[in-house]
């Protein structure tokens, strides 16, 4: 389970996280929602040790994780994976590679379990036969599947996604959603997904907390953020939805 | 004076963070040669074209300023005097530094805005050896190897004119080029290159891993990156001059 209990961070004299509290449940999906800028990134980061709090803490199964460093960091993450915004395939490596970065350091597998790993998880996200490509020849759907691939490949308890449908047209951006619930299902891991699509938050959220102005100011199911007559909720959601 | 202090800071931290996985280097052995290689490459073209310019050039002045009154000997002696000991590391460095300290810069600087660096991190690969060290030691072991390329060709083209241009016999020049050699020059000059290297290829790094905000972070990053390296080049230049010579 991961907890993050009355988390404080400031940049300069902006105030992102003014004191964020949630729980996450294991095998459920959590979207945590809210406007551009809110700090939804940031609150992600905070959640791999990324970025360290002023106040406040992330327990990870019981682990502080913004109190460690080196190894013991890199232990902790090697049960969360990240999807990043843009993918964060690295420019130099081909899909394959990218796949299996974190496999190579990690693991004494062989090429060909690791051609075995790749090829499984491409299917997974129905991208088969792209192992030779390089990240600059794929579209930004393309490149989100392959990042999910590389996600999935270290066989995760937790996986993040940034934004996942931002800057997609709707018919990928469903696909992704789909995608995100079908893996869900299947892999039974842990999902937090950060938004601002209102849509995609309907699609595959369990639990939807919404973070405005540094706090979660709604935690509950879609259908309850749907009838919330909080001011601030039904903002947002009014906002996206009408 | 504030900013000055906060960036020597997160320079110390930058340097203390480095150093602590250097002596892993051999990890990622195989992208060091990655990295010689695509700086060689990238460099080789304008390192030889600066060389051969400024050898030739070189040679028309140790003629013209001593017409008439200082031996033909001489010709050679200066060319290869002038590039051993400052202008072959001098210039091989501010062209190497113009040219892959500015595409370190923005490569990391890239790699960081989108967020292939936190991805890395993520992947429990620690950026600093994966990315930063093995570039700073290619630049390390690059910049001697083309230095020496560099004095080879300026004294070849410091030949090429004062034999073709100036009538000079071939066996006069080359005369020159052993004429009071010394050796400690030689190395002087390359323990310059050394250090110019490393300056490259960290503070290349540097400017990149720092950058924020956009592709715009990128750009200040390259601008300030090779600012740095140029400022830093003449200064050791210097210090280093005093020392070794
Ligand atoms: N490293 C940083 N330094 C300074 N400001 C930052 C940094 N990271 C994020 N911010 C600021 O924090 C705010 C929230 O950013 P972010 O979490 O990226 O928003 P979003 O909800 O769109 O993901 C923004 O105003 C951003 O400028
Ligand atoms: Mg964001």
């Amino acid at each position: 389970m991961i907890q993050i209990v009355n988390l404080k961070k400031t940049f300069g004299d902006k105030k992102v996280l003014r004191g964020v509290n949630l729980e996450i449940m294991d095998g459920a999906t959590t979207v945590i929602i809210g406007p551009s800028g809110c700090g939804k990134t940031v609150l992600l980061k905070h959640i791999v040790g990324l970025i360290r709090p002023d106040e406040g803490k992330v327990m990870i199964d019981g682990v502080n994780i913004s109190n460690l460093y080196g190894t013991s960091l890199f232990k902790v993450r090697e049960h969360i994976s990240v999807v990043f915004q843009g993918g964060a395939l690295l420019d130099s490596l081909s899909v394959s590679n990218n796949i299996t970065l974190g496999l190579r350091k990690h693991t004494k597998l062989r090429e060909p379990e690791l051609s075995k790993i790749v090829k499984e998880k491409l299917e997974m996200v129905k991208l088969g036969g792209t192992e030779k490509l390089m990240p600059s020849e794929l579209s930004g759907g393309m490149k989100k599947r392959v990042a999910i691939a590389r996600a999935i490949a270290t066989n995760p308890k937790y996986i993040l996604y940034d934004e996942p449908t931002t800057g997609l047209d709707p018919i990928t951006a469903n696909k992704i959603d789909k995608l995100i619930c079908n893996l869900q299902q299947k892999l039974k891991i842990t999902a937090i997904v950060v938004t601002h699509d209102l849509t995609s938050a309907y699609n595959i959220g369990d639990t939807i907390a919404m973070l405005r102005e540094g706090e979660i100011i709604f935690e509950g199911t879609p259908k309850e953020i749907r009838n919330c007559e909080e001011q601030k909720v039904k903002e947002f959601v009014r906002g996206r939805d009408i | 004076m504030k900013g000055l202090f906060t960036y020597i800071g997160e320079l110390a931290f930058f340097t203390k963070d480095f150093l602590r996985v250097l002596p892993r280097f051999y990890r990622y052995f195989n992208l060091i040669i990655e990295q010689i290689v695509t700086i060689g490459v990238a460099s080789l073209p304008i390192v030889l074209i600066t060389s051969f310019s400024s050898g030739s050039v070189t040679a028309h002045q140790a003629m013209f300023q001593g017409k008439d009154f200082i031996p033909e000997i001489y010709v050679g002696m200066s060319v290869i005097k002038a590039f051993m000991i400052e202008l072959g590391p001098i210039l091989t460095a501010l062209v190497v530094g113009g040219r892959c300290g500015s595409s370190i810069a923005a490569e990391i600087g890239s790699m960081r805005i989108t967020e292939q660096i936190d991805a890395l991190e993520t992947l429990a690969i620690d950026p600093m050896s994966y990315l930063i060290v093995p570039r700073v030691i290619a630049a390390t072991i690059a910049l001697p190897l083309l230095t020496v390329v560099s004095e080879v060709i300026a004294c070849v083209g410091g030949g090429v004119y004062a034999v073709l241009a100036q009538n000079i016999k071939l066996m006069v020049y080359l005369d020159g080029l052993r004429f009071q050699f010394m050796v400690h020059e030689l190395w002087g000059g390359l323990i310059k290159a050394v250090a110019f290297g490393v300056i490259i290829g960290f503070m290349g790094c540097y400017h990149g891993f720092r950058a924020k905000g956009g592709t715009e972070g990128v750009g200040k990053a390259t601008t300030r990156g090779v600012v740095d390296i140029f400022i830093l080049i003449l200064l050791f230049d210097f210090i280093i001059a005093q020392i070794v010579f």
